[in-house]
């Protein structure tokens, strides 16, 4: 098996035709001489014809030959032999290793994991290199961190930061490493160039490689900031959730003097369980009232039953079992009971398998106490409202009081998670600004239009969706209007479902119509497609609500549908901090904990779950400035420090479950997927057995040069004896000078 | 311009040749008494044989001394001397033409043959010449005087080589030409069929001549030391051959050994003095060693 480094010089090989030409050439330039006879030339030339046909093929196949040794020689040839690797030594070569550090190579397979099969692979790998090798080591991490990012040939200290590796709490994408790897090996092409890639064999991390230029195809997780937005989602665990890649996989720019090792070293069957997400029902949960937690669970392997046990508070509450399919998923249910109000911190595990880091899931319930709400208007316009919010049961935890407008500004709005201002604009500006602010600090306002203001009363304010052109009339053919949620992931739908088949329909008759909105997605629910009927703004940390029909049926029949009960009692919940507070985080690199906790200030201490200080640091981000923690990968319960002796949860973290999946791939697949000739191995032995056979052999460029160098003597003898000065035939006779021949003619 | 025999040797050449001769290893014919043994009995001091007598025999050549002995008559017989007739056989062909040095076979040959010719002259004997390339092309006979030889060197003077060659047939021409036992000395390269001038010299022998053979050879045509290959013409017949001198030089040897040998072993065997001549030697050593040689063999 031949491949050349240098293989540009083969080019040079066309040298080869240099003495052909030469002797051509040389042929041409022939001289005329005049002789006495020609007859003994030709006789003689018959006689040497043979021989002289021989010399000059040797002549021409030397020469031939020495051009050929001497372009092969630049050309750098390495021939692999299995039969006599042993003699021939071996090449200098750079060796990149990309090792999987996903914390799913911490399965663990009888009493080993493959963790330690890995890494004890790649010390062995490190330890067969030679003098003058060199080796760079990439962690195919979610950053794909370079242990080693330039080769070095100081094996010692490679293998020392190796054995001291420890496990990442992420998920793996080899292709990006790989990819940071052969970048490295950029620079040495003039060397034997090996790359390992040493891995569980699981499919995920592969997965990178099936984009191949599209770009669009699923991808394995990348790092992602807290999923504030969709913690309570059911595809939490899912790697579709995952981001696009940071690099596009793409073989036809590999070089193809590389070769490729891969090991994957985890078992071909694992079994894993595990739990992937929880959802909460109500999802805000309320002092003294019992609540449901949904918990979706995983499974890897053959069917067999699970187990589960949900822990809250730490102490166990409830233990479900139930039989799973062969690598299926099922969802367990847990009831709640009622719990005090305050935080207090959840967690659903599993019994032990071989994959432990994925067998706890943490999360936090945040009971609320009440929903203090503020309706601020006339008695009149309130009364659609304040009946919705008062349903008349005494065991409801919505605190909801109405004032009228003029008593406003003497209220202390932070006591109150929600506002709604019915039909009060024009409001004076001192009152304004106080509203902003409220918003600006975490409130939610909810602003019902009325006949009490005109359009232009909302140019004032600065934190609405969008500013009002007119007060619109519909005619009485186009009222009717269906509504529907424009942004359904939205937080203010967190938990909030339509009963199915069912559209909410209103008859519209009076409406805001505006000229533009402001923000990425204003309109949270639309009356057709032309009106906008709940816009929404961000404002600093807090949300304005804006409808485009009034509370009372002045505007619209909203008060009278079925749809206006759960709409207005969501807004409360949502205010009251729904979808804001996530029962759990996902780990991430830089996490904005002002999002999650408005409440959170620099000077409070936040603790890991090791109960080591995680620091918080001030961001400055469009005209805000935001609380943010770096490096939140410990899965777990991370907690507040009130004071010296009152640690309170704060939020927990969880692994995100894609590696968790142990669905294994086919080393057949390997190629094909990659579009790499990868040389696989299940262990470390048939890795090494693959690694010699590949290494046995050498660069032929010195043995080509010493071939060169005994072609040219054997030349340069060869030429020498052929135009040697031969003696002539009076040096063979004994002629005395008187002409005499003295014992013949002798030749 | 000097011609004759000053155009072929200088003074200090025929000075010292003049003290040489050349001698007839066997009995000759000549017009003239002189040293060389004749095929007659005559008046020489030197002893034959005896004979019986017969009636009519001078009775002082009776030995007394044998009829005391014996009570026969035998007269005595002494050998009789004569002058030698020398004749300069010249090859003009187009190979003689040939020279790597200074001068060409043709011209070598032309200072040899006068050499001899002086010497011969000298010694009071007479000279003649032919010379011939494909016929005969000159026939002077033999005389005893410097200026027959001078005028028969004026001819070779004016000769230039010919063309082509048919040694056999010209020798066998002389052969037949010279009637009376006589030194025929041969100038050529001999580059004609060797079995044929075989033949043509044991004709020469055959008729009881005496027979020299000056085998003039240029160096080149010896050792084929050319530093370089070409196209080879051939003077004779113009025929071209590529080669590589140097990558042949063994066969040619070989070839060229085989050539002398077909002349060097019949003329040992038809005792006919062969003597290669290269023409890298200096003329007067040459011309010297030989008849010193000669001389001293004919004793």
């Amino acid at each position: 098996m031949w491949s050349f480094l240098n293989p540009l010089f083969l080019y040079a090989a066309i040298a080869a035709v240099i003495p052909l030409v030469l002797h051509l050439m040389q042929r041409r330039r022939t001289v005329r001489i005049r002789f006495s006879t020609v007859r003994f030339l030709r006789l003689a030339q018959k006689r040497s014809s043979s021989r002289i046909r021989m010399e000059n093929f040797l002549l021409w196949l030397l020469r031939t030959l020495l051009m050929l040794a001497l372009a092969l020689a630049f050309a750098i040839p390495v021939i692999r032999t299995q039969g006599f690797g042993h003699l021939m030594g071996s090449a200098r070569r750079d060796v990149a290793v990309v090792l999987d550090v996903s914390y799913s190579m911490g399965y663990e397979s009888g009493r080993r994991k493959v963790w330690d099969t890995a890494r004890d692979a790649a010390v062995a790998l490190i330890e067969g290199l030679n003098d003058g090798d060199r080796v760079c080591v990439f962690l195919a991490d979610e950053r794909n961190t370079p242990l080693i990012e330039q080769p070095t040939g100081d094996r010692a200290m490679v293998i020392n930061l190796v054995k001291k590796l420890p496990l990442s709490h992420g998920t793996s994408h080899l292709h990006e490493a790989l990819m940071a790897a052969l970048k490295s090996l950029d620079e040495s092409k003039h060397r034997e160039r090996e790359v390992h890639l040493i891995t569980d064999g699981q499919s995920l991390p592969w997965r990178g490689f099936e984009a191949q230029g599209s770009g669009d195809a699923a991808i394995p997780v990348a790092v992602s900031n807290a999923p504030v937005a969709s913690t309570n989602t059911p595809s939490a665990g899912d790697s579709e959730s995952a981001a696009p890649p940071a690099g596009i996989w793409d073989p036809r720019k590999v070089d193809k003097d590389i070769v490729f090792f891969a090991l994957l070293a985890g078992p071909p069957q694992p079994e894993n369980t595990y739990p992937v997400d929880v959802e909460l029902i109500p999802p805000l949960l309320l002092a003294n009232a019992p609540g449901q937690l949904n918990v979706r669970m995983n499974h890897s392997g053959p069917a067999q039953s699970l187990a589960a046990t949900l822990e809250v508070d730490g102490k166990e509450v409830s233990r479900r079992t139930a039989v799973v399919d062969a690598d299926g998923a099922l969802n367990l249910t847990f009831a709640l009971s009622p719990l005090p109000a305050g935080v207090v911190a959840g967690r659903i595990y599993t019994p032990a398998d071989g994959l432990s880091l994925d067998d706890e899931f943490h999360f936090l319930l945040r009971v609320r106490r009440e929903l203090p709400t503020l309706v601020v208007g006339s008695q009149e316009d309130c009364i659609f409202l304040a009946t919705a919010l008062n349903p008349g049961d005494d065991s409801s935890t919505l605190n909801v009081k109405r004032i009228d407008p003029d008593t406003l500004p003497g209220v202390n709005l932070r006591d109150y998670s929600t506002l709604f201002l019915v039909n009060v604009l024009p409001l004076p500006g001192q009152t304004m600004l106080a509203l902003e602010n409220y918003v600006k600090g975490g409130g939610v306002l909810v602003i019902f239009p009325g006949d009490g203001a005109r359009a232009g009363d909302y140019d004032e304010w600065t934190c609405l969706p969008g500013k009002p052109k007119v007060i619109a009339e519909l005619p009485e053919n186009n009222r009717v209007r269906y509504l529907f949620l424009k942004a359904r992931q939205d937080p203010i739908f967190e938990g909030f479902s339509l009963p199915p088949g069912s559209t909410p329909t209103l008859a519209i008759q009076r409406y805001l119509k505006f000229d533009s909105l402001q923000g990425d997605q204003p309109v949270v629910i639309g009356a057709g497609n032309d009106i906008p009927f709940l816009t929404s703004r961000y404002f600093g940390r807090g949300r304005v609500l804006l409808f485009s029909v009034s509370a009372d049926r002045r505007w619209s029949t909203l008060p009278l549908s079925a749809f206006f009960l759960p709409l207005v009692h969501q807004v409360v919940l949502f205010g009251a901090g729904i979808g804001r507070e996530p029962l759990y985080v996902w780990p991430a690199r830089s996490l904005v904990l002002s999002d999650l906790f408005p409440d959170l200030t620099e000077k409070d201490t936040l603790l890991t779950p090791a109960g080591e200080p995680l620091t918080i640091r001030p961001i400055r981000k469009e005209m805000q400035v935001l609380l943010e923690a770096e490096n939140v990968y410990d899965p777990g319960v991370y907690t507040i420090a009130r004071n010296a002796d009152l640690q309170e949860p704060f939020f927990s973290v969880n692994l995100q479950r894609a590696e968790s999946n142990l669905k294994m791939i086919d080393p057949k697949d390997l190629p094909k997927l990659t579009g790499l000739p990868l040389r696989t191995a299940r262990d470390g032995v048939e890795l090494q057995r693959l690694i010699d056979d590949h290494r046995r052999g050498k660069p032929l460029s010195e043995m080509m040069l010493w071939l060169a160098l005994i072609l040219s003597i054997c030349e340069l003898f060869l030429a020498n004896w052929v135009a040697r000065k031969k003696s002539g035939l009076s040096e063979h006779m004994n002629v005395e000078s008187s002409g005499r021949v003295v014992g013949g003619v002798k030749e | 311009m000097s011609e004759g025999i000053a155009s072929f040797l200088n003074p200090q050449e025929l000075q010292r040749l003049g003290r040489l001769v050349l001698q007839s290893r066997y009995v000759v014919e000549g017009n003239l008494a002189g040293r060389h043994r004749s095929p007659h009995k005559g008046a020489s001091s030197e002893f034959a044989d005896h004979r019986a007598y017969m009636p009519g025999d001078d009775l002082k050549r009776l030995d007394w001394k044998v009829l005391g002995r014996t009570d026969r008559y035998y007269v005595r017989r002494y050998e009789d001397e004569t002058n030698l007739r020398v004749y300069l056989v010249i090859d003009r062909s187009g190979s003689m033409g040939y020279g790597s040095g200074s001068q060409t076979k043709y011209e070598y040959a032309c200072r040899l043959a006068a050499a001899v010719g002086y010497v011969v002259l000298k010694s009071r004997d007479s000279v003649g010449l032919y010379v011939y390339s494909d016929k005969i092309d000159m026939m002077m006979g033999a005389r005893n005087s410097f200026s027959h030889l001078n005028s028969l060197l004026k001819y070779l003077q004016g000769m230039r080589p010919g063309k082509t060659t048919l040694t056999a047939p010209a020798l066998h021409q002389i052969a037949d030409d010279v009637n009376r036992r006589a030194l025929i000395v041969l100038f050529s390269d001999l580059f004609d069929n060797p079995p044929d001038i075989v033949k043509a010299l044991a004709h020469f022998r055959k008729l009881h001549h005496d027979v020299i053979l000056f085998h003039v050879l240029d160096p080149m045509e010896l050792d084929l030391k050319f530093k370089k290959g070409g196209e080879f013409e051939d003077m004779e017949t113009g025929e071209i051959v590529i080669a590589d001198p140097r990558s042949i030089i063994d066969e040619y040897r070989k070839v060229f050994a085989e050539f002398l040998e077909q002349y060097r072993k019949p003329c040992a065997e038809m005792r006919i003095d062969y003597r290669m001549v290269n023409t890298s030697l200096t003329l007067e050593d040459f011309v010297r060693a030989y008849l010193e040689e000669r001389k001293r063999f004919s004793r």
